[in-house]
């Protein structure tokens, strides 16, 4: 590979919101660069990568490049250093396509309150565009994506344009619980999802492998590869394996190139006219603070010292219950039902909005482990397997997090990867605003167990966090508290714009993936409008 | 506790049946110093209640087991006492049972530290499930198949 790259955009990361805006750009004309960190995957050999695993986290089956390091559940050795209270234990995949190889594909819009929060609820930070700005965008990425909804169930955020698909059935359980929970006022409503429910986009519809995280068999549910491999028919360019590690600036202050490395140690350039960073709300982050220089001693894009600071995720509790009858967990992806009675009120003024959702898989192997240590064997193993697992069922939750300054990423000054770059080091605790949701949810979820009629297994408030990183990078009007402004664009380098959850300067309650690839595709007009006047 | 558990449990549940074909083993075949592949089938077969048993699943079971010298130890004991008669119902050894059984079950062995698969889709876990639920990655029918519970006809 020669040492220099020369696009109209250049592009750091190929996830959701890379593919997205790539594929915008390629197919509209512009020359594209992008760079990714990890390699390109096979979808056969992950899904034998899964099955020939003994771990089932969902990272098991992404082997992490010794080049390009990604977090990994229980590893010995982590790839973040934590210097917070509360571990902070949220993975990504570092490969081309991102980390919607493994994802529920949970496809919610925002609310429109969840865009002004300080306004209403006098807490967090309103972001400065509205929901009749995102509104547009947002059915954009559905049909980008191919999400399944249903147009007769209300969720709060108003439509335009129907859902690309018809809705995934909901499954025997789902029906069950939705059918004993409305009497007591729980709004059991369909998800929806990026899983295709008839044959949309080249891609088949679900047959409910139920292996949603961590691999989808068939591809029924979409991952951020298809737009790179749309983009790239477009004639954008991608360069796996190319680890950003320095965004270079002019005299004038706009970003002049990208400077990676390849595994072997080797560096190289990349120059445009424009450049985004998506590289995730950890990666994105590192790279800014990494690329100091005279000119930007706190590294790129953050003359507000907001970079890196203001770290959300959806921190999140379990109730593991035993239904009195058979429900038949397990058959159909792997989630396709929320509980959204709690996305939005007056008391988002003390506690975090919240949404539930019901897991529709079995963990067959914690049953069997279980039993095997109570000491049962023989027939009446299989006759107890089978048992549980048609009966036992989960609900979880993700709880809203205020952006605040103290959660936050920086540079590891202990750690750094093979080719010298520092991991990220996080900062992370928990506030009483989702304390005490939280312990909500633990009476929320007592009451539904007693209205199923179920035996209550578990029902602590261990908190694990979902994968869903946000607000790094924040978006706001003001340059002296936010790093990107409306347009997703720094305040600080006219030409760099940022792509991804990091600029959400609220976490609501939901999955993050639409919002995040609306915003995208506004980028992508945005910059398309800059080009072409350049 | 746990060990009379398992012993009331296997004595309920019929594990301690033998197959005619492993009757017929023990008197056609003497006994060797180190129990072969074969042997530790028929202790898998006993513990497990399954005549069925995949060989080549069991080949990898066993050779991980062996890294521990005191595998065969064990393994031969619970063999003289399933020789001796024709079940494996003892405390002895509860654990080392249940790792065998732990085996075929989960598909997933502990040998030197790190958990080690040895098989997916013939872990005998997935069995017990009669096909109402499939194992994950395997595709379960046309879309919305999950809406309706399973027929029972077929269970």
């Amino acid at each position: 590979m020669s040492g220099k790259i020369f696009a109209d955009a250049v592009i750091v990361g190929s996830g959701v919101a890379g593919g997205l805006i790539a594929n915008e750009l390629a197919r509209n004309g512009f020359r594209v660069a992008v760079l990714e960190a990890g390699s390109r995957l096979n979808r056969e050999e992950v899904v034998e990568n899964f099955r020939v695993a003994a771990r089932t986290d969902l990272m098991a089956p992404y082997p992490s490049a010794k080049h390009a390091p990604q977090p990994e559940l229980g590893s010995r050795d982590s790839y973040f250093t934590q210097s917070g209270p509360v571990k902070y234990e949220s993975q990504y995949i570092r490969a081309v396509g991102g980390t919607t190889w493994h994802w529920a594909a949970a496809a919610w819009r925002f609310l429109p309150n969840d865009f002004r929060i300080r306004s209403l609820y006098q807490v967090g930070r309103d972001w400065p565009i509205d929901y009749v700005f995102m509104e547009p965008f947002y059915c954009r990425a559905e049909k980008e994506l191919g999400v399944s909804g249903d147009d007769l169930t209300e969720l709060g955020s108003f439509r335009s344009k129907p859902y690309p698909m018809k809705p995934i059935p909901l499954s025997y359980m789902d029906r069950c619980f939705q059918s004993e929970l409305k009497h007591e006022g729980y709004h059991v409503v369909p998800e929806p999802v990026a899983r295709n429910s008839e044959v949309y986009d080249g891609r088949p519809p679900c047959c409910g492998n139920n292996n949603c995280m961590p691999i989808c068999p068939i591809g029924a549910q979409y991952s951020g590869d298809v737009h790179i491999s749309k983009a790239e028919k477009a004639g954008a360019r991608l360069i796996e394996n190319a680890v950003a590690y320095f965004i270079e600036l002019n005299s004038s202050g706009a970003v002049s190139s990208i400077h990676f490395k390849m595994p072997d140690g080797s560096r190289h350039i990349a120059q445009g006219k424009i450049f985004v960073i998506a590289a995730n709300g950890i990666e994105t982050p590192k790279l800014l603070l990494i690329s100091r220089s005279a000119s930007v001693p706190n590294g790129v894009a953050n003359s507000s010292d907001q970079v890196g600071r203001n770290l959300m995720d959806h921190p999140s509790t379990a109730m593991t219950f035993v239904m009195p009858y058979p429900v038949y967990p397990g058959r159909g992806p792997q989630e396709i039902s929320s509980i959204v009675n709690f996305r939005d009120g007056d008391f988002r003024k003390a506690y975090g909005a919240k949404k539930f959702h019901f897991s529709n898989s079995v963990n067959t192997l914690a049953i069997t482990q279980s039993l095997l240590e109570s000491g049962v064997s023989g027939k009446l193993l299989d006759e107890q397997i089978y048992d549980a697992a048609i009966r036992t069922c989960l609900i979880s939750s993700f709880h809203e997090q205020l952006p605040h300054p103290d959660n936050r990423v920086t540079l590891s000054s202990t750690k750094s990867d093979r080719l010298g770059i520092p991991h990220p080091n996080i900062h992370y605790f928990l506030d009483e605003y989702v304390i005490n949701s939280m312990k909500q949810t633990t009476q929320h979820y007592e009451k539904i167990a007693k209205i199923l009629g179920a035996v209550v297994r578990s029902n602590n408030q261990q908190v694990s966090l979902s994968n869903h990183i946000m607000g790094t990078t924040l978006m706001g009007d003001d340059s002296k508290n936010s790093v990107v402004d409306r347009y997703c664009q720094t305040h600080d380098h006219f030409n760099l714009f940022i792509a991804g959850s990091s600029v959400f300067a609220s976490s609501a309650c939901v999955n993050p993936t639409l919002t995040l690839a609306a915003l995208s595709l506004a980028i992508s007009d945005t910059i398309q409008d800059r080009l072409g006047r350049t | 506790m746990k060990r009379r558990n398992f012993i009331k449990v296997s004595i309920r549940t019929g594990v301690v049946l033998v197959g005619i074909s492993i009757v017929k083993y023990f008197y056609l075949f003497s006994r060797s110093a180190r129990l072969t592949l074969i042997e530790f089938l028929t202790v898998s077969q006993v513990l497990t209640g399954k005549n069925d048993l995949n060989q080549t699943v069991g080949k990898k079971i066993y050779e991980l087991f062996s890294l521990d010298p005191q595998f065969q130890t064990c393994l031969e004991s619970i063999y003289r006492e399933i020789r001796s008669s024709g079940k494996a119902t003892s405390r002895e050894h509860y654990d080392a049972k249940l790792k065998i059984i732990s085996a075929w079950y989960t598909g997933i062995v502990l040998s030197q530290g790190e958990w080690v698969r040895v098989t997916y889709f013939d872990a005998l876990m997935y069995r017990a499930l009669k096909r109402t639920i499939n194992p994950p990655t395997v595709c379960g029918g046309q879309i919305g198949y999950w809406a309706l519970p399973p027929d029972r006809k077929n269970l």
